[in-house]
């Protein structure tokens, strides 16, 4: 197995706190937009398309934190680099970003998806 | 290509007598959407002094009568004939469906064609009708039978005639339940009102409570009654059965048999009805509503003494056509009046759009999103280019995606061969299913890494800057650049349709803002990047955005500067492209190593279970994945793309037009 350094381990965490939590916003605000399209599509099937927009809209969410998740893992050479030279503190950097990232599109999809409901 | 047909309003006007065969020539054409102005005439005090609102004909309840009649009969006919298809027949209906038989009809005026059309009705309700009441007769003695064998059931701890417990001249019979622990104090009271009573009790049929059989005199019925109901009382009615409880459930049980096997005859009869009728049933109901739509019609119309005046949306080109239709059918004796649509008072224009071959089936997607409105681009050209490939990219596996355009070319030769929705669904498959497959090529995605993991080689066709497991990064960057062009065509939309709607300030602080930031943006990378452009280009570029700034604020007020987040959320939104490529070869290639490791961990029947668990992996993913990437090409093309430039038309174009599917006109 590929050794990596501390750095590269804490960067690797940021990346899944980044998708992790943005996906768990996005999917709770998916769902309660959805919810509300699927009965708005069930009265006047004539608002499909809004539905599909209202529903995917908090998805985007779940993108920005996957952007960041890729960024963080090409930038710590985790992927296709050298994952052994990035320093502790390059690490813990990169757990702050992931964090910003994965808690305001936590925040924010969820916030979107009640709005989209109403 | 960007612009619906281009439409004029006409206004027609032909003498009473002359108004039938005119309706019903524009009606076979279905050249024109006509318009109701019996509403707008009342409205105008002038027009109003010379014309009244028309009305439908006389015959329009007649025709909605025989129209309901008509509808009952096919459907008895249709639920007959697709009685006992199965899964092979419902499969078969989807790849290749029955083709409507068209029937020719003769053309006749309403009268003679509603006497036609009670004429077949009769013939085929004489023999419908008796069939319907044998299968009625049938059903009330089913339920008749299933009643008394429930009621027997009940009673079956009772070995009497239950005949016996029905009311006589002078006595009267109470049967129900009651709980077990009360029977005791219940046959007590009863004792208590009179000695001209006799009670007994046998144990109900689940054990847990009692039937009680009280016979008395009818004088005292009604005491026994309230007195019972006093003790949580169900009280059995006992009809006219007759025999003891075994003996009713066999002779039903027996009778039901029979019933079966006399539906079933009675059934093959419809069968033989239906395959005789159907057709004829299916033409009548055409012609029906063909002919309530030309009658109802008038009541879209006004009208004067001895004249008829009604108007509708033309497309352009066929106007000249619609003027020679009226000519004829009223033989000369009308007059025309052409409106064009000036400038953008548009809103009420019906839509009719006007692609290609190759866009046409995208106007589907078009339109589930809304009608465009008359004057503004009509997107459906980028649509038919960027969803298949949006969709490639979302799925990018060869393998799925040819599976997709064979899914489509089945829809095409099946279901689309009726459906005008399913042919252009089945296009849409084939060209998204063809993208697939050559960036699944590309990309290394063939049923995940199977050529790798499995074949132990590689696919020849792999480019590998772009392989996406190797160099997601390179395929991140491909995506957000194709979201940029793509952003910045919806921009150059946007600027045509506001300066088309006379919108210059929208303009600027919707769209031309824009171009000026993404030219700051370039210009200060540059001056970071290139060293001889240096602090010029890094000023200029700050210049640039701080202009930007200043005409989002001065479009949109104070708040506009947050569209900035909004631009560049959009463009960041395609990142998706990439997400989801991972996510169907990450899928893809999780299920080929639970294939192997199952293959090489069990031993003997581990090479079955493995080809299990690599074929409906696969599906599964397949639909996940051939969903997901439908979902997000369109979603791409509705949210991040049309919210920088599409205008809502009110509808679309809704000929006035007989439906020609099972019939057509006798030459």
């Amino acid at each position: 197995m590929a050794e990596i350094g501390l750095g590269a381990a804490l960067a690797a965490i940021g990346a899944g706190v980044a998708i992790g939590f943005a996906g768990l916003g996005s999917g709770l605000g998916q769902g309660m937009a959805a919810a509300g399209s699927v009965g708005a599509v069930a009265e006047d099937n004539d608002m499909f398309a809004r539905g599909i927009i209202f529903s995917a809209l908090p998805e985007t969410q779940a993108i920005y934190g996957f952007l960041v998740a890729i960024l963080l893992l090409v930038f710590s050479g985790l992927l296709g680099g050298n994952a052994t030279k990035l320093t502790l503190e390059a690490g813990i950097i990169a757990i702050g970003v992931g964090a910003s990232i994965g808690f305001a599109g936590l925040g924010s999809g969820m916030g979107q998806g009640i709005g989209r409901r109403q | 290509m960007f612009k619906t047909a281009r439409m004029r309003k006409i206004r027609i006007v032909t003498l009473d007598k002359y108004v039938a065969p005119t309706v019903d020539a524009l009606h076979e054409s279905g050249l024109i959407q006509v318009s109701d102005i019996s509403d707008s005439v009342q409205q105008d005090p002038e027009l109003a002094e010379l014309v009244t609102p028309a009305k439908a004909t006389p015959y329009t309840g007649k025709l909605s009568s025989l129209l309901m009649k008509t509808n009952g009969i096919s459907e008895l006919l249709g639920n007959s004939l697709s009685e006992g298809h199965g899964l092979k027949d419902t499969l078969m209906s989807f790849i290749s469906p029955d083709m409507p038989v068209q029937k020719e009809v003769e053309k006749l005026d309403t009268e003679a064609f509603i006497e036609k059309a009670e004429d077949t009705l009769a013939q085929v309700e004489s023999k419908t009708s008796v069939i319907e009441g044998k299968l009625s007769a049938l059903d009330t003695e089913t339920s008749e039978l299933k009643s008394n064998k429930s009621l027997a059931n009940r009673l079956s701890n009772f070995d009497m005639d239950l005949a016996l417990l029905k009311d006589s001249k002078y006595t009267s019979t109470t049967v129900g339940r009651i709980n077990a622990e009360s029977t005791s104090e219940i046959k007590n009271k009863l004792s208590n009102l009179t000695d001209e009573l006799d009670v007994f009790t046998v144990p109900a049929d689940d054990k847990e409570g009692d039937i009680i059989v009280v016979v008395t005199l009818n004088e005292f019925s009604d005491e026994v009654y309230s007195t019972l109901r006093k003790y949580d009382f169900e009280k059995i009615e006992i009809g006219d059965v007759e025999g003891t409880p075994q003996q009713v459930i066999s002779n039903a049980d027996a009778r039901l048999l029979t019933i079966e096997s006399e539906r079933a005859s009675i059934k093959a009869e419809l069968k033989a009805v239906a395959e005789q009728w159907d057709d004829e049933i299916l033409a009548l109901k055409e012609q029906l509503e063909n002919e309530k739509e030309k009658n109802e019609i008038l009541s879209s119309f006004v009208q004067t003494k001895d004249a008829y005046v009604f108007e509708g949306w033309v497309p352009k080109k066929d106007t000249e056509k619609v003027e020679q239709l009226v000519e004829k059918s009223s033989d000369g004796h009308c007059a025309f009046e052409t409106i064009e649509v000036e400038g953008t008072d548009d809103e009420d224009v019906p839509i009719l759009q006007q692609n290609g071959w190759y866009s046409k089936p995208f106007e589907f997607l078009v339109d589930m999103y809304s009608p465009v409105r008359y004057n503004s681009m009509d997107p459906t050209i980028f649509v038919a280019i960027t969803f298949p490939f949006f969709f490639g990219f979302c799925l990018t596996d060869a393998f799925y995606g040819l599976f997709v355009s064979l899914i489509g070319v089945v829809l095409l030769r099946g279901l689309g061969k009726t459906s005008d929705s399913m042919n252009a669904f089945g296009w849409i498959l084939i060209w998204s299913g063809l993208w697939a497959v050559v960036l699944g090529l590309i990309t290394n995605g063939c049923i995940g890494d199977f050529a790798s993991r499995i074949l132990h080689t590689q696919l020849p066709t792999v480019y590998g800057p772009v392989d996406a497991f190797k160099h997601p990064d390179t395929i991140l960057k491909i995506a957000i650049g194709i979201g940029v062009v793509y952003t910045n065509i919806g921009f150059i939309l946007g600027a045509i349709n506001n300066f088309r709607y006379g919108n210059v300030k929208e303009a600027i602080g919707s769209q031309i803002c824009w171009f000026i930031f993404e030219a700051g943006i370039i210009l200060l990378a540059l001056g970071y990047l290139i060293p001889s452009i240096g602090i010029i280009g890094m000023v200029l570029g700050g210049v640039l955005i701080v202009v930007t700034l200043g005409m989002l604020i001065w479009a949109n007020g104070a708040y506009g500067v947050m569209d900035v987040f909004g631009f560049m959320g959009d463009v960041l939104s395609y990142a998706r492209l990439l997400a989801l490529c991972l996510a169907t070869g990450g899928i893809a290639m999780t299920v080929n190593i639970l294939a192997v490791m199952v293959d090489q961990m069990i031993p003997m029947v581990g090479i079955i279970l493995a080809i299990i668990v690599f074929v409906f992996g696969h599906i599964a993913n397949f639909l996940f994945q051939v969903l997901g990437a439908f979902i997000n090409a369109l979603r791409l093309n509705y949210v991040e793309f049309f919210s920088q430039f599409f205008m809502e038309g009110k509808g679309k174009f809704e000929a006035f037009k007989a439906k020609r599917t099972f019939t057509k006109i006798k030459n």
